[in-house]
């Protein structure tokens, strides 16, 4: 009803906890960003923002058990518009309430992580945290 | 992934590095990266064929990159796309290690440290 075609279906992908197993997460969003003529720019940011919540799920939520799974569901409530939805069952924990570390910089000589965050809030347009009863949603959302 | 080594004039090792940086390809190079940082002192990092950049390949960029720096060294990052250029800016890399689009500059850059070696 004024959607595109491609809005009436939900994709979905059930990645195994494994950092090995995000490469095959990331094949299949390049399957979609070809099935849905998404844009090269937001596909990329799409890529990262993937593997950036899944390989944070993987190693601080599920803590090495690879028998949890990861579900990514993929949308296109309209065109140009784009949405992943992540769920895990790991222990409840928002990411986006802990304080955003700076950039590197010169001085800092020693820190290398934490900017997994900073990259989220640059790469979607909107970004949502939900505790289910045993586990986490992540919405991402992007647009072209 | 791949991680090509060549030796330039003026003592430069230029590292290409081809293809996806993700979680993957940054188990594949994290062994030859780092002992590039332990072996060379000025170092072009081409990344004009890296098709993604993501925050664990960061990492596999950093760690060396600071390695190269302990030991006196330098390293420059050469000719990243619109989009790996994004991720670096984003989480700051660009003022840890300057990033170039012009090869003669970034061979300048790294002859100061070579230059200053003699």
């Amino acid at each position: 009803m004024g959607n595109s075609p491609s809005s009436q279906t939900e994709k979905l992908f059930i990645v195994n906890a494994r950092l090995s197993e995000i490469g095959k997460l990331l094949e299949w969003i390049e399957q979609l960003a070809v099935a849905h003529a998404i844009p090269a720019k937001v596909a990329f940011g799409m890529y990262v923002c993937v593997e950036e919540v899944v390989a944070n799920t993987i190693q601080h939520g599920y803590r090495g058990d690879a028998d949890c799974n990861v579900t990514v569901r993929f949308r296109e409530p309209s065109a140009g518009h784009y949405t992943i939805v992540l769920e895990d069952s790991a222990p409840p924990f928002n990411p986006l309430l802990a304080p955003e570390l700076p950039p590197l910089n010169p001085r800092d000589e020693i820190r290398i992580g934490g900017q997994g965050l900073r990259l989220l809030r640059e790469f979607t347009k909107t970004l949502d945290h939900q505790s289910l009863p045993a586990g986490n949603r992540f919405t991402l959302t992007f647009s072209a | 992934m791949k991680l090509t080594e060549e030796q330039m004039a003026g003592g430069i090792t230029r590292v290409i590095l081809d293809g996806k940086l993700d979680i993957e390809g940054a188990g594949a190079i994290d062994l030859p990266m780092n002992i590039i940082a332990g072996s060379q002192k000025a170092v072009l990092l081409d990344l004009r064929k890296l098709s993604f950049l993501g925050s664990m390949g960061l990492r596999s960029i950093v760690t060396p990159a600071r390695t190269i720096r302990s030991r006196g060294g330098k390293i420059v990052l050469f000719g990243p796309n619109e989009m790996v250029e994004k991720v670096l800016k984003t989480s700051g890399i660009d003022t840890l290690f300057p990033i170039y689009h012009d090869l003669d500059q970034a061979i300048a850059a790294l002859r100061q440290i070579t230059i200053a070696e003699l």
